[in-house]
């Protein structure tokens, strides 16, 4: 049965359907037309075509089969290095399709990994190079240890463009039978930050409730999936009514999920979206610029979060 | 609020405390021709004290004249609202009750005069005063021990406190282990306002089991409440440090305790410098994991106690009810919502080539926007899904 989520279901098939990224897609293409590569590290923002190109290849490189030759882990789920190893173990054990020297093993998010894990990382990839090859993404190439970027063919993802995304957008719609006005794509794009699975899941989102698409059922789902509560957290942080603010930011990041860093981002995004006076403006931004780094220095998020609250109560 | 929601409105609804309620009602009953125009009550936290008073007026159909804990209660105050109160009819013509609760909480310099003024009050008063506190033997109530009528109460039992919680889950549906409210009926130490309290903390959706309790156990409370005090009400650190060496639980849960509280306690810039004393102990606490440099406890544990409790300029003055740290019970919803997420992504992520965490930012939003908009369309994607 076909996947009725839209990333999915409009996910490119092959490396000339990632769009925005022909600079490295032309170069993939020489790889597997010659069914020859080195292991890879992709580096670039969430949602521009990593995971796409990845599983692109795999498809281009053994067709029906892909499914078998290309293992895909993510770092932050996998829990430690030694889990990793194990899979990669079992999964090198067989052999590619007799026409492909090797198999693929995808590790996304490979920057969540400790500099001591990506070591014996490092480590796995030698000994299992004679028949798989890796693929690893991040966010950030700075963070991945220099032996193991020496060790791949470094390739940096692009933002997409914005023409670039509203089209694969208006091919969507055209497929769905949606009419999106102009300025509604614009505000997906605006929106979406650039991250393709985002305005995707916003679009489809939007769909659950019209078919007919304008800037007004966009701010629906937008302000529905980002936690807009926080704005309210800060107003009443701001207006000196600490306790409230309190109650209602540890209720916020348990239906969200968030952690303290994320919860610190939302703050601060929101801060700069304020009506208010400038000097005070930077001054919260100040404020929340130190509590960050005490987020990452620290280790309770509701202290530290609430610490913040306590500050912005006496900004006057 | 489940204490307020289940507060009794008669005498007969109050649990575990029928000779006291006996006693207060004939105390009001004959008022006229009694000769102590108070009755004192005194039991410890949550054995029903403020409930009794509270259930009398609702039966008896009077007005209460309240000075509660957070007002000042220094002569002048106290005089100026319960002499008038004491005095006059009321604006209905209906009966009134005069009430002063936790008088052992008025303290030596702030509420000065207040005892005194209080004893005044209750030798001219044309109606019944109520009088409640936890200990009182203190040196200083004995003005007013000599012209009131002393009803002690004594701590529910556990199985008191069972009974009527077991009550409360099926009034509220709340689903529930017998052996974990039991157990819930024994750690509070006869306190039914906390077993309230910490059955509604436990009851969010999920059953009551033991295992629920285990994250959210009231033991050996007493202690940390003494340490409490010390931070928030005193100003020695001499005696803080040594009931800090004598606390048996770890510094971090003290940090998370004082966190818990110190809003309640402390206010504008106190509150801002405590909140400061807080976030630098917890980089310290993180820092000694980071560093395995243990010497880094001292400094986590001294801001924590010693920094927030010099933090305040003002102290305030009534009794605070300190409650647990939410922390863990946060931690612990935090980590039934990640479980969740964990679920979905093992279902899920190899068909969305998605982590956990990408599924919980770029998919659950979307997914529970559309649920909640459009059933048909969730169910189309859920069954392409699975």
């Amino acid at each position: 049965m076909a996947l009725e989520i839209w990333t999915e279901k409009y996910r490119p098939q092959k490396l000339d359907d990632v769009k925005g990224q022909e600079d490295i897609t032309s170069r993939l293409k020489n790889f597997v037309k010659s069914k020859s590569m080195p292991h890879l590290l992709f580096s670039g923002p969430a949602g521009v075509g990593k995971t796409a190109s990845s599983i692109a290849i795999a498809k281009e490189l053994y067709g029906d089969s892909w499914r078998d030759n290309i293992l895909e882990l993510n770092a932050s789920d996998e829990r430690g290095i030694d889990i990793i190893r194990n899979k990669v173990k079992d999964f090198a054990r067989s052999k590619a399709i007799e026409n492909v020297p090797f198999k693929l093993i995808y590790l996304d998010e490979s920057d969540a990994l400790t500099k001591e894990a990506q070591q014996a990382l490092r480590r796995t990839m030698e000994n299992y190079a004679s028949n798989t090859r890796f693929i690893l993404s991040c966010n950030y190439s700075s963070k991945i240890i220099s032996p193991i970027q020496s060790r791949c063919a470094v390739f940096r993802f692009k933002p997409l463009p914005k023409e670039i995304l509203i089209n694969i957008l208006k091919k969507i719609a055209d497929k769905e039978g949606l009419k999106v006005t102009d300025k509604a794509l614009e505000f997906i794009y605006t929106a979406s930050e650039g991250d393709c699975r985002k305005a995707e899941n916003i679009l489809q989102s939007v769909s659950a409730i019209t078919k007919d698409i304008d800037e007004k059922a966009i701010e629906k789902v937008v302000s529905f999936a980002e936690p807009a509560e926080i704005k309210e957290v800060v107003s009443l942080a701001l207006n000196g009514n600490f306790e409230e603010s309190k109650k209602k930011l540890s209720s916020v990041i348990i239906k969200h999920g968030l952690s303290g860093l994320d919860a610190v981002i939302q703050i601060q995004k929101q801060i700069m979206n304020f009506d208010i006076d400038e000097k005070l403006k930077v001054k919260l931004i100040k404020i929340c610029g130190e509590y960050e780094f005490r987020l990452v220095e620290g280790s309770n998020e509701f202290v530290q979060l609430n610490a913040l609250l306590a500050e912005f109560s006496m900004v006057k | 609020m489940l204490t307020k929601k289940y507060q009794p409105n008669s005498l007969s609804e109050v649990i575990g405390q029928e000779l006291a309620c006996k006693k207060i009602l004939n105390f009001y009953k004959n008022f006229k021709n009694s000769r102590a125009k108070a009755v004192f009550l005194s039991g410890p936290p949550g054995c029903g004290k403020s409930s009794c008073v509270q259930a009398l007026a609702s039966q008896e159909n009077a007005e209460i004249i309240e000075i509660n804990a957070s007002d000042k209660r220094n002569k002048n105050s106290v005089l100026e609202i319960l002499e008038p109160a004491s005095q006059q009819v009321s604006l209905f013509g209906s009966n009134k009750i005069i009430f002063v609760d936790e008088i052992d909480a008025l303290s030596g310099t702030k509420d000065r005069g207040g005892v005194s003024a209080l004893a005044d009050i209750i030798k001219k008063t044309k109606f019944p005063v109520f009088l409640t506190a936890n200990d009182p033997w203190s040196s200083n109530l004995k003005s007013i021990r000599k012209i009131s009528e002393m009803i002690s109460m004594s701590k529910l039992s556990p199985q008191q406190i069972f009974n009527y919680l077991k009550k409360i889950c099926k009034k509220e549906n709340i689903a529930y282990e017998d052996k974990a409210i039991m157990k819930l009926a024994y750690s509070v130490g006869g306190d039914l306002r906390a077993a309230i309290n910490d059955l509604e903390v436990m009851s969010t959706k999920e059953k009551i089991t033991l295992d629920t309790l285990k994250l959210w156990g009231r033991e050996k409370d007493e202690i940390i409440q003494d340490v409490l005090k010390l931070i928030f009400k005193s100003r020695s650190s001499e005696s803080l440090n040594s009931a800090v060496f004598n606390l048996d639980i770890s510094a971090e849960d003290t940090m998370l305790w004082v966190e818990q509280n110190v809003s309640k306690e402390y206010s504008g810039e106190d509150l801002l410098k405590a909140y400061n004393c807080l976030s630098l102990s917890d980089i310290f606490f993180s820092r000694i994991m980071r560093w395995q440099h243990w010497r880094f406890l001292f400094y986590a544990s001294y801001f924590s106690t010693t920094g927030v409790q010099q933090a305040k300029e003002n102290i305030k003055s009534s009794l605070v009810y300190h409650t647990k740290p939410e922390f863990f019970l946060n931690m612990w919803k935090m980590s039934a919502k990640k479980k969740k997420y964990k679920e979905l992504a093992e279902k899920f992520s190899d068909k969305l080539h998605a982590s956990t965490k990408q599924l919980q930012k770029d998919f659950a939003p979307y997914l529970s926007f559309i649920e909640n908009h459009n059933k048909k369309m969730h169910e189309k994607i859920m069954n392409s899904l699975n």
